[in-house]
């Protein structure tokens, strides 16, 4: 696991594959035109689009259920497995959003994000996974649980237990909840895309990347602060006491990275916790909104990382749990491939 | 083999599925391309170059903006252009607008670095730029200013904004239309990683102007200037509607639109061609250099689609 995460995120090694490329263009120009396989695993030699679609379309019928409950329009997800939603809140009335333009947001990333499902559902047509059962309830109160139910600032530790956090019942927990899933699907999305065989599907699996992103960018600032302040000190919530809401992202953050393995692929919303200056209650300053490498560049994740998170389980080989409760829907007829997908060495497993 | 063979078989249900579809969108960029042909690592290169042209632009601009200094000079190459007038330093009004202008702008000139390491001896060197004539263009042709008007007295923070409004999504579009024609999968999953970037830009970016929507600037609301600004884009990249501005109105509400999608909620693709007549604001469609480039993009793009 170590040896491939490190093999993929090694900077030198991409820039090396890279300066070979870049040389083999210059010395094109004085030798005949021919066609050299790309470094790497070759795309020809991998046909994984139906269960990299599919593990996609997993992950859309999530985020979708998800903000489409915070809308209250649940009923317009396709399919009809189970979505297990907290005690009192059945998906069918909004969250009391605070901010008119928060909802606003909502209601286009929810549209978004059904948008997808039924794009992937339509590029997919019979080969297409059905509706997981999606747990939405305690998924969230387990995954808060773990990331920050202990946190305290000043010997004031948070006002709630294991059993408390519920997206739904304020519009900073909402914006926790979004900011869990945002980031993770930019990163699926990137990592997967060299592994698409079909030049159309790799140009819809950029397209959705690109929305992704534009949703990740867009609820981590509104969570840093978008009206000239930083949200900063999270007082005017008082939801999580005198705990900062920018300390809650970074927990968050971290507990994202610990799922996915060894390697640091993620990164909360301050330069402070960024360069482990420490979590600080006051006056953070410079903002991270855009989780990068020293390239510049956003972070890959394998379909196994993207699995643990989603399952809020680091171990590699478990395959349900945490928001699919009964495991990933896979279609008939694509096992093994979702076994290969899946496995912690993809895609050296495929040599 | 059988399940190599299974897998074939779902690929070619799953492609006659999207033509079915019709998923006119995620069909678009290789049509306007022309279909995918002779990928190769040359092909990647000028792909390459011309993105590294746009970093230039855009590192140059975030740069001065926030640092009053642009690149390095051993950033640039041996034969760099100039950077022509405008880019003054400025002064943001709160310490949250600078810090987000200052994270994007060293993205940005990682970006740059980040090209030039990979293309290696290949890499152009950076264009001549021209911002401030170039915006005074663009917000002439946009109609946000008389055609005789300049940008002088216009909170300069807000001009700051349109500018990086007009960039972000071009290279988010840029990125996507590119991808397709990348042979080499470590170039592919760098330039992916660009394109997101530059679309969590594109979301900072459209989230702070939407914030800002109802403001008037020179006596316009932002938000009418920003579809104004979306329109002249529209107008320069030819046929087709693959711009919008930051709300959606409808009868009895404003939609915020964040996100610039079709209606499968995918994010458009531009060709190179479409690009250049955006950044070289050529309204007659024949991406004749001018604009942000006035000597055009560094390099030789022959051989690329669309181009």
């Amino acid at each position: 696991m170590k040896k491939l995460l490190n093999k993929k995120m090694d900077r030198r090694k991409v820039l090396n594959t890279l300066l070979v490329a870049g040389a083999g263009a210059t010395l094109a120009a004085c030798t005949p035109r021919e066609k050299a396989p790309g470094p790497g695993p070759g795309p020809d030699e991998l046909m994984f689009d139906p269960a990299i679609l599919n593990f996609a379309l997993n992950l859309e019928y999530l985020e979708a259920a998800f903000y489409l409950a915070a809308i209250g329009q649940l009923d317009r997800l396709p399919g009809s497995a189970q979505v297990k939603l907290p005690s009192g809140f059945d998906g069918s009335k909004q969250l009391p959003f605070e901010n008119g333009w928060v909802k606003a947001y909502a209601e286009e990333i929810a549209e978004d994000e059904l948008a997808h499902v039924e794009f992937l559902l339509a590029a997919l047509g019979e080969s297409a996974a059905q509706r997981p059962v999606i747990d939405l309830d305690m998924s969230f109160k387990n995954a808060a649980a773990a990331a920050f139910g202990t946190l305290s600032d000043g010997g004031a530790s948070l006002p709630f237990g294991s059993d408390d956090f519920d997206p739904f019942a304020a519009e900073v927990f909402f914006l926790h909840g979004a900011f869990i899933f945002e980031d993770v699907g930019v990163t699926a999305y990137k990592g997967a895309a060299r592994y698409l065989t079909d030049k159309t599907l790799l140009g819809a699996a950029a397209s959705i990347l690109g929305v992704e992103s534009y949703h990740a960018g867009e609820i981590r600032q509104v969570l840093y602060g978008v009206d000239g302040r930083a949200r900063g000190d999270g007082v005017e919530d008082g939801l999580y006491g005198a705990v900062p809401v920018w300390n809650i992202v970074e927990a968050i953050s971290d507990a994202r990275d610990s799922l996915d393995g060894e390697s640091d692929v993620d990164q909360g919303i301050t330069l402070e916790a960024l360069n482990g200056e420490g979590l600080r209650a006051q006056a953070h300053g410079g903002a991270n909104i855009v989780p990068t490498d020293e390239n510049g560049i956003v972070f890959s994740r394998t379909p196994r990382q993207v699995a643990n998170i989603v399952f809020l389980n680091p171990d590699v080989t478990n395959a349900v749990g945490g928001f699919f409760p009964e495991g990933i829907s896979i279609p008939a007829g694509l096992e093994d491939e979702f076994a290969a997908l899946l496995d912690p060495d993809f895609p050296n497993n495929l040599a | 083999m059988n399940n190599f063979f299974e897998t074939r078989m779902n690929r070619r249900r799953l492609l006659g599925h999207l033509g079915a579809v019709g998923a006119g969108a995620a069909i678009a960029p290789l049509a306007s391309f022309g279909q995918a042909q002779d990928l190769s690592p040359e092909l990647d290169a000028k792909i390459l170059n011309f993105a590294l042209n746009l970093e230039y632009l855009e590192a140059e601009f975030y740069l001065r903006a926030v640092y009053g200094r642009g690149l390095d000079d051993a950033d640039i190459g041996p034969d760099a252009g100039e950077v022509i007038s405008g880019g003054e330093k400025i002064e943001f009004s709160t310490p949250v607008m600078q810090s987000y202008a200052e994270e994007i702008a060293k993205d940005e000139e990682a970006h740059v670095k980040f090209l030039r390491a990979a293309l290696g001896d290949a890499a152009v060197s950076r264009p001549t730029l021209n911002f401030g004539d170039a915006f005074t263009t663009a917000a002439r042709a946009s109609g946000i200013i008389p055609p005789d008007g300049t940008l002088e007295g216009l909170d300069p923070e807000v001009v700051f904004l349109l500018g990086a409004f007009i960039f972000e999504d071009v290279g988010v579009t840029a990125y996507n239309g590119a991808a397709p024609f990348i042979s080499s999968g470590d170039f592919l999953e760098a330039a992916a990683g660009i394109l997101a970037v530059e679309s969590y830009h594109a979301g900072s970016i459209r989230n702070l102007l939407y914030c800002k929507k109802e403001e008037k600037v020179g006596g316009v609301k932002l938000r009418n200037i920003i579809q104004k600004v979306s329109n002249a884009r529209d107008l320069l990249d030819g046929e087709g509607d693959m711009d919008q501005g930051i709300v959606r109105d409808n009868p009895f509400n404003t939609w915020a639109n964040i996100v610039p999608t079709d209606e499968n909620a995918l994010v458009y693709a531009r060709t190179p061609f479409q690009v250049l007549n955006i950044v070289y604001l050529d309204l007659a469609g024949e991406a004749t250099p001018g604009g942000f480039f006035p000597d055009g993009l560094n390099g030789d793009f022959s051989g690329v689609p669309s181009l």
